[in-house]
């Protein structure tokens, strides 16, 4: 199965770039990973934590009416590359249909060109990020 | 060339305050000729999103690492890398990281293989600099590359490998991991991904004293009197101890390794870096489990 | 889709004429790196009269501020289409990157003759990787670069611009790239002037402008009345959701 057109262009922005400016993209991403509305920013207690990773990260996700999925993520400062990680996911997958992210490839983010800059054992927390995003699709889809 | 040592009041008490400097010191002296400033964190990005100004990136990762082995940069290789962040053999190194300086104390540990011999860390790292309101920017410092000479590693002094370890039996070990994973509940740090060695627990006799416990709340590191109260008093440390610390691959243990030698001033400290991952996933190595440190075990030879 | 919030801050600073003016935009808005889009707009929510250009809309004093916010910035972002039809020259005040999809920049002044605007001013021209071959050779006077923009994505755009060294970038497009950027939460900052506003609030005067642009929520941060005039600044954007 093919990956969805924002995981293909994601895949091509970052392997395009010579490895060292690949974590200046990331940088961009961690920059820009979009603020929790108010609902959640006032209740973190609805976020569920990712364990895996190595700071603090928090997501949910919502299914709208037409099944489309909306992610939001709460990840500090301090920890930019997990901020990357989780604003990468919310480019790939924010607004699918539920359906689409239950059938996205489970190791795309191997693909990105990243893991080299970055190091296998960071690039973990990205893929515990997607597990919990495909799980909890599924939990809300039942 | 290299800076005069930080005279601060608060550095006296440890056994050698020259290799500590001070956030105020440092704020004083950046710019200093001889003085070349390095960020060392566990967050790659990290220091891309603002760091101490003039100070250089170095990444265990992508630069500590011999790419093909599982092993450090041999002479050749830190000469060029050292010569790529523009520092001479006798110019002052100050070390800083996030998580109260971990990676920071593991770049130290690694410049100690070299003999590098002016390597300080700042106390309380990036984030006592970030808690303190001091000037943080994202500019990129021009490098002058200079000519770092090739240094033969000399491991034996502070780097134990595994069959240091079998024949230290009756020295003491510490083991600066969690509690879980000292006991064999877990074999990876909480919040950290199975990295996984084979099986749980710690070697023999080794003492669980975590890393973190060395540090204060701000990431500076404990009084010289928290510090023997941890690790002679609880611990069992005597002066004159030959000991050799560990954790999971010897990151954690660089802290330690520090406290024990800089801080409290033991002699013979040494990093076991293949730690708990080469020891866990070991054949016929002896392991405990659960909170008793164990007795010395036979080792059949 | 109704102007949810909005978190008025009282107190209207009186400006000392359109010098006043510019100098007063002149100074620092943003913590960079950021986008701040500046729009005009009029009370009905209208961003082009009958020429189709903002230059119906906009009156002298709506001009001073723009003026005043390209002197603060590190440069100035809009699409060639908008280029186009505004008939954009190349600024004293800072350098131009204009971006296209289709790689036609054609009839844009500041692309196309030497005389308009500084030579040393530079323009930009951010294409898509398919496009970066062809545009690179076709357009090769000494003011232009023409940079790679990779896949399209805003994240992608912004990354290009942050390797230009650009940290405040203003934003002149039209409603329709704006309201793009600011669904994709690229906008940190917007700055609404509504030239007939009179003497109306600045929620009544630019409820219908956010509106058109996707905003659902915002905060003003400041506002300015000169003559019937209103400056507006707003931050806190929030779009209405991606779908």
């Amino acid at each position: 199965m093919t990956n969805p057109p924002a995981i293909q262009a994601l895949i091509a922005d970052f392997n395009e770039l010579p490895i060292k400016e690949r974590l200046d993209l990331l940088l961009e991403f961690s920059d820009n990973l979009p603020k929790l509305p108010a609902r959640y920013a006032d209740h973190p207690d609805l976020l569920e934590r990712v364990e895996e990773c190595q700071a603090p990260v928090y997501l949910f996700v919502e299914i709208d009416d037409a099944k489309h999925v909306q992610l939001f993520f709460s990840a500090p400062p301090e920890a930019p590359t997990t901020r990357g990680f989780a604003s990468v996911l919310h480019e790939a997958l924010n607004g699918l249909p539920a359906q689409e992210i239950l059938d996205v490839d489970a190791n795309f983010p191997d693909e990105l060109g990243l893991t080299a800059a970055v190091s296998p054992l960071r690039m973990n927390g990205m893929r515990a990020m997607l597990a919990r995003i495909k799980r909890q699709t599924r939990e809300k889809l039942a | 060339m290299s800076v005069p040592f930080d005279p601060s009041e608060s550095l006296r008490e440890y056994a050698h305050p020259e290799a500590l400097v001070t956030t105020e010191w440092l704020a004083q002296n950046l710019g200093t000729k001889g003085l070349v400033v390095l960020e060392s964190d566990e967050d790659v990005l990290l220091y891309q999103t603002g760091h101490i100004p003039t100070a250089v990136k170095i990444d265990w990762f992508t630069e500590l690492n011999d790419d093909t082995l599982r092993d450090y940069l041999d002479g050749t290789d830190f000469a060029a890398l050292l010569s790529s962040k523009g520092i001479n053999r006798d110019d002052t190194v100050v070390i800083y990281g996030d998580k109260s300086n971990w990676w920071a104390s593991y770049a130290l540990w690694v410049f100690k293989l070299f003999g590098h011999e002016d390597v300080r860390l700042l106390n309380g790292g990036r984030e006592k600099w970030i808690a303190e309101g001091r000037e943080l920017t994202r500019e990129i410092p021009e490098v002058e590359v200079t000519n770092y000479p090739v240094i033969e590693r000399h491991d034996s002094q502070i780097r134990a490998f595994r069959d240091d370890v079998m024949k230290h039996f009756g020295n003491p070990l510490i083991d600066v991991r969690s509690p879980q994973e000292y006991t064999g509940e877990r074999t990876h740090m909480p919040d950290y991904p199975e990295e996984g060695a084979l099986r749980g627990g710690h070697i023999p006799t080794a003492a669980s004293v975590p890393w973190a416990r060395a540090a204060n709340e701000d990431k500076t590191f404990k009084s010289l009197a928290d510090l023997q109260q941890i690790y002679l008093e609880e611990a069992g440390l005597k002066p004159g101890d030959d000991v050799i610390a560990y954790c999971r691959i010897g990151e954690r243990s660089s802290h330690t390794w520090f406290v024990l030698k800089y801080l409290l001033g033991f002699y013979s400290v040494r990093n076991y870096d293949g730690s708990w991952t080469e020891w866990g996933s070991s054949v016929a190595v002896p392991i405990v489990k659960g909170p008793e440190r164990g007795a010395v075990p036979v080792i059949k030879r | 889709m109704k102007l949810e919030q909005l978190t008025p801050i009282p107190g209207l600073i009186g400006m000392d004429g359109p010098e006043g003016l510019r100098d007063y935009f002149a100074g620092t808005f943003w913590t960079a790196p950021s986008f701040l889009l500046n729009v005009v707009a009029n009370k009905a929510g209208q961003f082009t009269g009958a020429t189709g250009s903002s230059r119906d809309i906009s009156n002298e004093l709506d001009y001073q501020a723009l003026i005043g916010f390209r002197k603060a910035a590190d440069g100035i972002l809009t699409t060639a289409h908008t280029a186009r039809i505004e008939q954009y020259r190349r600024s004293r005040y800072a350098p131009l990157a204009l971006v296209s999809r289709s790689g036609d920049f054609s009839g844009i002044p500041a692309v196309e003759i030497d005389t308009a605007g500084p030579i040393d001013s530079k323009v930009y021209l951010l294409v898509t990787r398919g496009q970066l071959r062809s545009v690179k050779a076709r357009y090769t006077s000494p003011w232009i670069q023409v940079v790679s923009i990779g896949s399209g994505s805003t994240f992608r755009l912004s990354f290009a611009l942050t390797r230009i060294g650009w940290r405040k970038i203003l934003v002149e497009a039209g409603p329709t790239f704006s309201s793009y950027l600011i669904s994709r939460s690229v906008i940190r900052g917007i700055a609404l002037s509504i030239t007939d506003a009179g003497e109306s609030s600045p929620l009544e005067a630019a409820a219908a402008a956010l509106q058109n642009l996707g905003v659902v929520t915002a905060t003003l941060e400041s506002a300015d009345r000169v003559e019937g005039t209103l400056f507006t600044r707003w931050t806190d954007i929030h779009p209405q959701r991606r779908s």
